[in-house]
This record gives structure tokens, C-alpha cells and sequence, in this order.
């Protein structure tokens, strides 16, 4: 089958003056019509920069893409594409949701005017038919009064409404893909359980491919359809929700997992930590990057980065404990399987 | 058990702007005892942070008493007592970015409460330094190093130890782990832990994360606009939320389980919290309340104890 | 699929590497170090650094080098053209222009730096008060900072110098820095309201450290570079109001010289002896331009969200 968007050999790296900081080190995967697909991982681990590279965010010359890289969507490809193209590839074809709906709103311009905007340059021309769009794309983000939110601006909002908003505006022009970078992560808890529903709802409803890069693993859980486990610039764990949730095989997807405190777990016992911190992306790590803070760490792992295995299906693993020569282990803990 | 700080009818109002009063805490009463956690949650806006900071007299109460250790001091204190309870009364803050002088270094910003406090050389100083920075999990190597060369967790470690430097008895959590990744979180909460035990020190822990919460809570009380509206014993008030704003918190943490996450019946909340400058009357949650009438909107109610340790401000219950 | 030729004893478990395991990030690169760094790729605040650098030397070696005194008049050699004997030619009372116009130089740059400094010390006093006390504090120093700054400084300036009279350094450092903390006060109180609320400093106060520590530790570190590109470029505005206030005759008074004198003295023969301004005027200018642009690039250097 033909896959919505084949990325291949993704490497990207900023120049900086303490040297080369090699951000995203060579990953490859793909993204199917109406799937959710996360990218799950610490600040640091490549994931945001991984969605703004699909985008073409980040200008060179500080950041640069590797000469083998390919971005494929439609048979174009992305890291080559004109201006012109480039332009009517973002916001029409491929559009995003940032974190943070304060800084991402402009200011000085109402509400309406700023979904109209992209409208305007994607869809019509007409003003009038802009602005019907508009404001069903507000009805459609279930936001209350929409006529009114239309003339109000960005600080006249609450927090949440902002988000909507946001939304809305990358939705506009019914995009096949939608990325949406820590959607919830600057959001209050019962307003992050309404955006969440509120994607879930919409992806449904405009049948778009999500790509989702968040560290929280319960906005994960809630719509993921498959995971993609990032550290240090590779995917080390990819599979089903299902995969990683109940039948990781990666030491550190163990670790992310079992840091979350349970709700039905015995009180102020120690959490699993892993100690340390990630690695200096500046640092070639030609091994296993998570050697250092892996508790089940092998004198292999020090000197070669494992290979992919597939474990079943969807389901891989870049770790040598699934060597048929490692000794087996027992994980760390696995979510219990509930009923 | 002894009551450590006794809070009784706090009230910290800003004044934003001409005759226009921002109620960040309005009539709030609880106590913590010796050697306990307890836990503050609340959504952003709800009060929680300038509770903390009230408490600790980083903001001056516009109302109501603050009792440590027996002492009232929101009431005029010799200067002597003022220092003892600074050097008892302890803080730690969210933003690991802002809460170290970018231009001390780890030694300097950590050793800053000792020169107030205690007489002590600079090689004992240096050695006190090195202490905590090995009970934090850091090495001495740190000591000369700048915070903006340390990543996220490390930067939160050197503010416990800077807060741990003066022998406290009691810490304020501001939202110790928001701002830090997953891993690091655990970290920094089996830290807590771990000088809690070690210590013997009181915790009054403020977070949005219910799950951390309740983790790390002995009791825990849930805010909302400038208010307790349920205060009980960590694994009851998870068990049984008796308030529906409580209920709805619960329902919308989101679990990393997806077969559980699929099954489950969500409660949704409706609509954001109101503004704290011009609140609902009577009970401020009845705008969002799913089972809010006319009564709601008349009286204030009041936190009543409905069983044994668990109290809870609504005229339903 | 993985190879299967690695031995068997690669495959044992070690667990995690303990030492590295606190490792601290990038090689320690302190505050001033890293603005440097940035200062230094910066061309231009670099050739602006380089032409204040040759002014300040030739203000302190040029009279020396030139074997006349500033001091020396020689009516034999009136309003000469520049020569090898008079690099710079000489002024209507036959003094050599090279001398003078180092000698000046002395004075402009002397006054203009030492202007900047007061105003800022004092302005971070007072902005620092303001903002750390605030309130009616605040409200009352800052009424009283808005009734400086509501008359033009240049009033100020001339009364002063009229009031003191017998123009020496220090009246016209008096007359000078008599409104010009102003703007050095406001700027620090904004930046300081700013740190106050920072949590480092709710931290200091959680520890119970004194207003006055807070101030100066925390408070004052963290504005000075701010403060610092602030001074940087009210130099040259303080040197052109010593020029012009020499200019108009308020200034130095002879034999003793400014640039601004100089340029007054030569306004007079303009018409004959052009090179008589020009000296004096180029200076004026290039020491002008280099603070200005010097201080640009310091900002940026110091500017923390430039930080990688």
C-alpha cells in the first residue's frame, strides 16, 4: 500500500559554536491515511524537530538535513520542493498545532481574521466564502458563541479556547496531515481531557493522519493508534499501543512507563528513576545511545547501535536483548493487562 | 500528631488595576501536621502557588492567621523569631530556569541561606556544600559550575539543596516536577521522599498532577478559585471524591493504560475556570457543575466534615 | 537481522555505567566568556572596539609624541596647513592642533565616560530602590524622577554651568549628570521589577537574606548588563554635549581645551582654514560612532536569549 508520508534516512543536525549538534540521527517511518501516529520521548530526544523537518520549519543555515534524507508525501519530495510548492504543501496539504496557543497566536489580529488567513491563500479567494469556512471550522472545534469568538482576539481568550482556536486554524483547509506538537502539555487537566476528546472527535471527522509528539503518556494512551518510542535522535521502540504499552521490549520504553506513578499503587514508595540524564547530542554515540543509564546494559551495547528486530507485526525493537545470545530477562514491570 | 502550621481564614487579595480586586486566596483554613505531606492541587488560577507563598510570608496576608510551630506570624514578631521560622520554613520552586541566579555559581547559590543562619568558615561552608551535593546525587565537581550548565532535573536538585542547606523543617513544593521530563520527575520525587524520611521534614506539596499528588500526599486538599473544596486522607479522597469538581479531576486524569483509558466513562467538565476577579456568587464551582441548582448560587458553603477526616464545601454532599 | 557471529560474552549484563551517569553537559563556558564569544564575531563592534582603542592610546601618548606643549604659543607659526613639523597644522596663536587636539581629547573622552558612570551608579541606586521597595516608595521617587525628566537636560546643563562658573571638570561633570540619571533610573527599575519577581530571588527571601543583600548580590548583577550597553551608548551623548557646551563657551575654559573648544576656536577662520574643524570635528565623530556601535554589539553579546 501506498503509504500518506515515507520518511527515509531522517537526519538532522544544528550548527552551533560548541560544534555540530546532531538532533535527529537517521530514522525512518512512514504514515498512514487516517492513523494517529506519537512520537513519544523526553525534551532533547529529536521529536519535536522530527515534526517541524516534515514541515520544512527549520531553515538552514544553522540547521542542516542530511544528504540522504527523504521526506516523501504524494510522491514529492518534501526536503526538495520548491517555494512555491513548499508553501501550498504547508498549511494545505500538512499543517501543525503548537504548544504553547499564546505565542503561536499573532497578537494584533482577531480571532476570525487569522483562520481566514490561510483560507484565503489555500482555498478561495472570495472573502465571504473565506469567512463561512471559517466559521464552520470554529462550530466544528465546538467553540461557544463562534460568531463572537470571531471578532474577539487571541488575549480576550482563555487558555483552552486558545487551543481551540489554534486548531481551527490548522484545520481550515482540511489538511491530510495534522501534526500536533505537546497539544495539552501547556493546558489545565479537565481542559487537556476536552482537547484530547475534541482531536480524537475531529480526526474522525475529517479523516486527517495525526502525527502526535508529546512526552505525556497518558494523552498517548488515550489516541495513539501506533508508537514511535524516540531517544537521543532514534527510534528505539516502535509497534502498536498495544506493543508498547503492554509488551515493550526496550529497557528505556520500561523506564518511561514505570516513572508514571499508578494510581492504584502503594503510596510514597520509590518510583523507578533512571538516573542520569540523556546524552550530549553533540557526542557521535556510535553505540546503544541509552547504554549509559540502562540498567540491563552489555559490553555489546557499548560498542555497536543494535539493528532492528521485529518482534511481530508493527512491532520492532533496536535493542540487544533481543539477541538470541543475550540472557533473557525478566522487564522491569509491564502494565498489567486490565480487564 | 502536632500540628506544624495551622493556616486559619487566609486571604491574599492583589489589586489589579483601578478598584478591581484579584481574590487569589480567599478564606482558606487547613492544618499540616509534623512529618506529613500535604498535597494541593487545583487547576492554574485556582490559588494554590500564592498559598504557598503566603504561607511562607513571601507575599504579606491581606487577612487571617498563619500559625507556625504555635507562634501567629502574621502578627507583629521579634526580629529573632522572624529569622528562626525563615531558616525552619522552607521553598522550593517550579521553574528550574528562574529559580537560580544565572549569575552565582552552584556553591555560591546553595551556601547563600548558611551565611545568614550560621556562623561558618568558608572551608566549612565548602564542605556543608559538598555534603549536599553528594545527598542530591551530584559530586562536588558541581560546586564551581553555573546552573546554565546544568540540564532541567539537576538545576531542581541544586534548588532542594539550597532549600535543605539551612536545616528546615518544613518545605513548600511549588510544582517541584512540572517543568521536568518523565524520568526526571521520578527522580526528583523519590528524592523527596527519600530526605523525608531521612529528615523527618513536613511537605506541603503544590502540583496540577493528581497522580503525583497523590503519590506523594498523606492527606491531600483540592482547590479551586481561592478555596478548599475537599480536604481528606490521600487513598479516601481517590477513593471516594465526595465533590463533584474533585470527581471531575479524577475523571479526567489520563491514565498510560489504553485498554482502560477505552472502557472508561469520562466525566467531562464543562467550560474553563471562571476569572478570579469577578467569581461566581455562592458556591464559586456552580458555573461548571453538572449538578448545580438555584441553592448553589445563595450560600457560600462551607468545608464540613462529613466522615472522620474528610471534609468537603458543598451543599449537596 | 542481527548478526549472530558476536561471542557470547558480550552478552553479559553490567548494568548501567555509574560514573557517567551525572555527567555535566558542555564544557563550562562562564557568562562574560560566552559574550565575548559573541563579541568577538561580531566585525563591526570588533573595528569599532579596535578605532576607540587607537583614540584613547593617541589621547594618552599623542601630546607626547609631538614635541610641542599644548600650552605653547608660537606667533611666528599662525594657522600653518599641516606640515611634518605641525602634523595637524596650527590654530590663529600658532599652538600645535596635533597636541591640542590629543589633549582635548583627554578631556572629552575623560568627561564623556565619567559622566556615563555617575549617571548609572546613580540611577541603579535609585531604580534599584524603587523597585525592589516599590509602592509609595516607588510611586513618590518616581514622581519625583518624571519632574526631573519633564525639563530638557540641556537647561539643566546651562543653568548649572552658568550657576557654578569658573568651568572646570568637575562643574561640568556636575552640570552634566544633574538630569542625565534619569534615564539610567527608569531603565533599571523596569529591568529590576522584572528580576524581583524572578523566583531566584523569592528563593533569597524564603532564606531570609537582607533587602540590602538581595539588592546588591542578586538584583544588580543580573541589570548590570543591561546598565553596562547603557553606558556604552550615553557616552557619546555626553561627549557632544561637552562639545556643545564648550561650543557656546560654557565649557573649558582656555589654555585648557576640548574637542567642542577646539571646534569652536576653528568656527571663526572655517573659511580659511578648514583643517583647523576638521581634526577635531572627525573626532568627535568617529569616538561617536565606535560607542555607539560598540555598544550595539555588546548588546546583542549580552542579550541572555542570544545564549546556545
Amino acid at each position: 500500500m501506498e503509504h500518506l508520508l515515507n520518511v527515509r534516512d531522517l537526519a538532522v543536525s544544528f550548527h552551533t559554536h560548541a560544534g555540530e549538534v546532531k538532533a535527529v540521527r537517521g530514522i525512518n517511518f512512514h504514515l498512514d491515511k487516517n492513523e494517529t501516529l506519537a512520537f513519544v520521548g523526553e525534551s532533547g530526544c529529536g521529536k519535536t524537530v522530527t515534526a517541524k523537518t516534515i514541515l520544512r520549519l527549520l531553515k538552514p543555515p544553522f540547521v542542516e538535513i542530511g544528504a540522504e534524507s527523504s521526506i516523501e508525501f504524494q510522491g514529492q519530495d518534501v526536503i526538495k520542493m520548491s517555494k512555491k510548492n513548499l508553501q501550498k504543501y504547508r498549511g494545505k496539504d500538512v499543517s501543525m498545532i503548537f504548544q504553547d496557543p499564546m505565542t503561536s497566536l499573532n497578537p494584533t489580529m482577531t480571532c476570525g481574521k487569522q483562520i481566514m488567513e490561510s483560507v484565503l491563500l489555500h482555498v478561495t479567494k472570495n472573502k465571504k466564502e473565506a469567512y463561512d469556512i471559517a466559521l464552520d471550522t470554529l462550530k466544528m472545534v465546538q467553540i461557544p458563541d463562534p460568531e463572537k469568538r470571531m471578532k474577539q482576539y487571541p488575549h480576550e481568550l482563555s487558555g483552552g479556547m486558545r487551543q481551540r482556536i489554534m486548531i481551527a486554524i490548522a484545520l481550515s483547509c482540511k489538511p491530510s496531515i495534522l501534526i500536533a506538537d505537546e497539544p495539552t502539555t501547556a493546558l489545565d487537566v479537565t481542559i487537556q481531557a476536552q482537547v484530547i476528546d475534541l482531536l480524537r472527535e475531529l480526526k474522525t471527522a475529517t479523516k486527517a493522519a495525526v502525527i502526535l509528539v508529546t512526552h505525556d503518556l497518558g494523552v498517548v494512551a488515550n489516541f495513539a493508534d501506533r508508537i514511535q518510542v524516540m531517544y537521543a535522535g532514534k527510534i528505539v521502540e516502535r509497534g502498536t499501543a498495544q506493543d508498547i504499552f503492554y509488551k515493550s521490549r526496550h529497557p528505556y520504553t520500561w523506564a518511561l512507563l514505570n516513572s508514571v506513578p499508578k494510581l492504584a499503587k502503594e503510596r510514597k514508595q520509590a518510583l523507578y528513576s533512571l538516573r542520569g540524564t540523556p546524552p550530549d547530542l553533540i557526542l557521535p554515540l556510535e553505540h546503544c545511545p541509552f547504554a549509559a543509564r540502562c540498567q540491563y546494559c552489555m559490553p555489546i551495547c557499548k560498542e555497536v547501535f543494535p539493528e532492528e528486530t521485529v518482534i511481530d507485526g508493527q512491532h520492532s525493537v533496536h535493542c540487544f536483548l533481543t539477541h538470541p545470545n543475550a540472557p533473557a530477562v525478566t522487564p522491569l514491570y509491564q502494565m498489567e493487562v486490565s480487564s | 500528631m502536632k500540628p506544624l502550621v495551622e493556616v486559619k481564614g487566609l486571604k491574599k487579595y492583589f489589586n489589579v488595576g483601578r478598584n478591581t480586586v484579584l481574590k487569589a486566596v480567599d478564606d482558606l483554613s487547613f492544618t499540616i501536621y509534623q512529618g506529613e505531606t500535604l498535597g494541593l492541587v487545583g487547576e492554574s488560577g485556582c490559588g494554590k502557588t500564592t498559598c504557598g507563598r503566603t504561607i511562607l510570608k513571601l507575599y504579606e496576608p491581606t487577612g487571617g492567621s498563619i500559625i507556625y510551630n504555635g507562634k501567629d506570624m502574621n502578627t507583629k514578631q521579634p526580629r529573632s523569631e522572624i529569622m528562626n521560622f525563615k531558616k525552619s520554613a522552607q521553598i522550593i520552586f517550579q521553574d528550574p530556569y528562574s529559580a537560580l541566579d544565572p549569575r552565582m555559581t552552584i556553591e555560591e547559590i546553595i551556601s547563600e541561606g548558611i551565611s545568614v543562619h550560621y556562623r561558618k568558615t568558608r572551608s566549612e561552608t565548602a564542605e556543608i556544600v559538598n555534603e549536599l551535593l553528594t545527598k542530591i546525587g551530584l559530586t562536588g565537581d558541581f560546586a564551581n559550575r553555573f546552573p546554565h550548565e546544568l540540564s532541567g532535573g539537576q538545576r531542581q536538585r541544586v534548588g532542594i539543596a539550597r532549600a535543605l542547606a539551612v536545616n528546615p523543617d518544613f518545605i513548600v513544593c511549588d510544582e517541584p516536577i512540572s517543568a521536568l521530563d518523565v524520568s526526571i520527575q521520578a527522580q526528583i520525587v523519590n528524592l523527596l521522599i527519600s530526605l523525608q524520611k531521612e529528615r523527618n521534614l513536613t511537605y506541603l506539596f503544590i502540583s496540577h498532577d493528581l497522580s503525583m499528588v497523590k503519590h506523594i500526599s498523606d492527606r491531600v486538599g483540592v482547590m479551586y478559585l481561592g478555596n478548599l473544596v475537599e480536604l481528606a486522607d490521600s487513598e479516601t479522597l481517590f477513593a471516594e471524591p465526595k465533590h463533584p469538581y474533585t470527581k471531575a479531576l479524577m475523571s479526567a486524569i489520563l491514565t498510560a493504560d489504553p485498554d482502560f483509558e477505552k472502557v472508561r466513562e469520562r466525566q467531562k467538565l464543562q467550560g474553563e475556570i471562571p476569572s478570579p476577579i469577578n467569581p461566581p456568587s455562592g458556591c464559586k464551582f456552580r458555573t461548571r457543575c453538572p449538578y448545580a441548582d438555584g441553592s448553589c448560587a445563595q450560600t457560600v458553603p462551607e468545608l464540613r466534615e462529613v466522615s472522620p477526616g474528610h471534609f468537603t464545601a458543598c451543599v449537596k454532599e | 537481522m542481527m548478526k549472530s557471529d558476536i561471542p557470547k560474552e558480550k552478552f553479559e549484563i553490567i548494568g548501567a555505567d555509574e560514573s557517567q551517569q551525572e555527567l555535566i553537559g558542555r564544557a563550562r563556558v562562564s557568562y562574560m566568556k560566552d559574550a565575548w564569544r559573541r563579541l568577538k564575531e561580531n566585525k563591526t563592534a570588533m573595528a569599532a572596539l579596535v578605532v576607540l582603542c587607537f583614540l584613547i592610546l593617541m589621547c594618552i601618548i599623542g601630546p607626547m609624541i609631538s614635541g610641542h606643549s599644548f600650552e605653547e604659543i608660537n606667533p611666528a607659526h599662525r594657522n600653518q596647513p599641516p606640515s611634518s613639523e605641525h602634523w595637524f597644522g596650527t590654530d590663529r596663536l600658532g599652538r600645535d592642533l596635533f597636541t591640542r587636539v590629543w589633549t582635548g581629547g583627554r578631556v572629552s573622552i575623560i568627561i564623556g565616560v565619567s559622566a556615563a558612570l555617575i549617571a548609572a551608579v546613580v540611577g541603579i541606586l535609585y531604580g534599584g530602590i524603587c523597585a525592589y521597595f516599590g509602592g509609595m516608595v516607588d510611586v513618590i521617587m518616581m514622581r519625583i524622577l518624571e519632574i526631573f525628566a519633564s525639563v530638557p537636560s540641556l537647561i539643566y546643563v546651562v543653568i548649572f554651568s552658568i550657576v557654578l562658573g569658573n568651568a572646570n571638570l568637575t562643574t561640568i561633570l556636575v552640570a552634566l549628570c544633574v538630569a542625565a540619571w534619569v534615564g539610567p533610573a527608569r531603565l533599571v527599575r523596569g529591568q529590576m521589577l522584572q528580576i524581583r519577581n524572578q523566583e531566584f530571588v523569592l528563593a533569597a527571601q524564603a532564606l531570609g537574606v537582607s533587602s540590602f543583600k538581595i539588592i546588591l548580590k542578586h538584583m544588580v548583577p543580573n541589570t548590570l548588563s543591561v546598565v553596562i550597553v547603557a553606558i556604552t551608548f550615553a557616552v557619546p551623548g555626553f561627549i557632544f554635549t561637552e562639545a556643545f557646551l564648550s561650543f557656546i563657551g560654557l565649557g573649558v575654559q582656555p589654555p585648557n581645551t576640548s574637542w567642542g573648544a577646539l571646534v569652536a576656536m576653528a568656527q571663526s577662520e572655517f573659511m580659511f582654514f578648514p583643517y583647523q574643524m576638521f581634526f577635531p570635528a572627525i573626532m568627535i565623530a568617529l569616538t561617536m560612532l565606535s560607542f555607539t556601535l560598540f555598544g550595539d554589539g555588546l548588546r546583542d553579546a549580552l542579550d541572555p536569549r542570544l545564549r546556545k
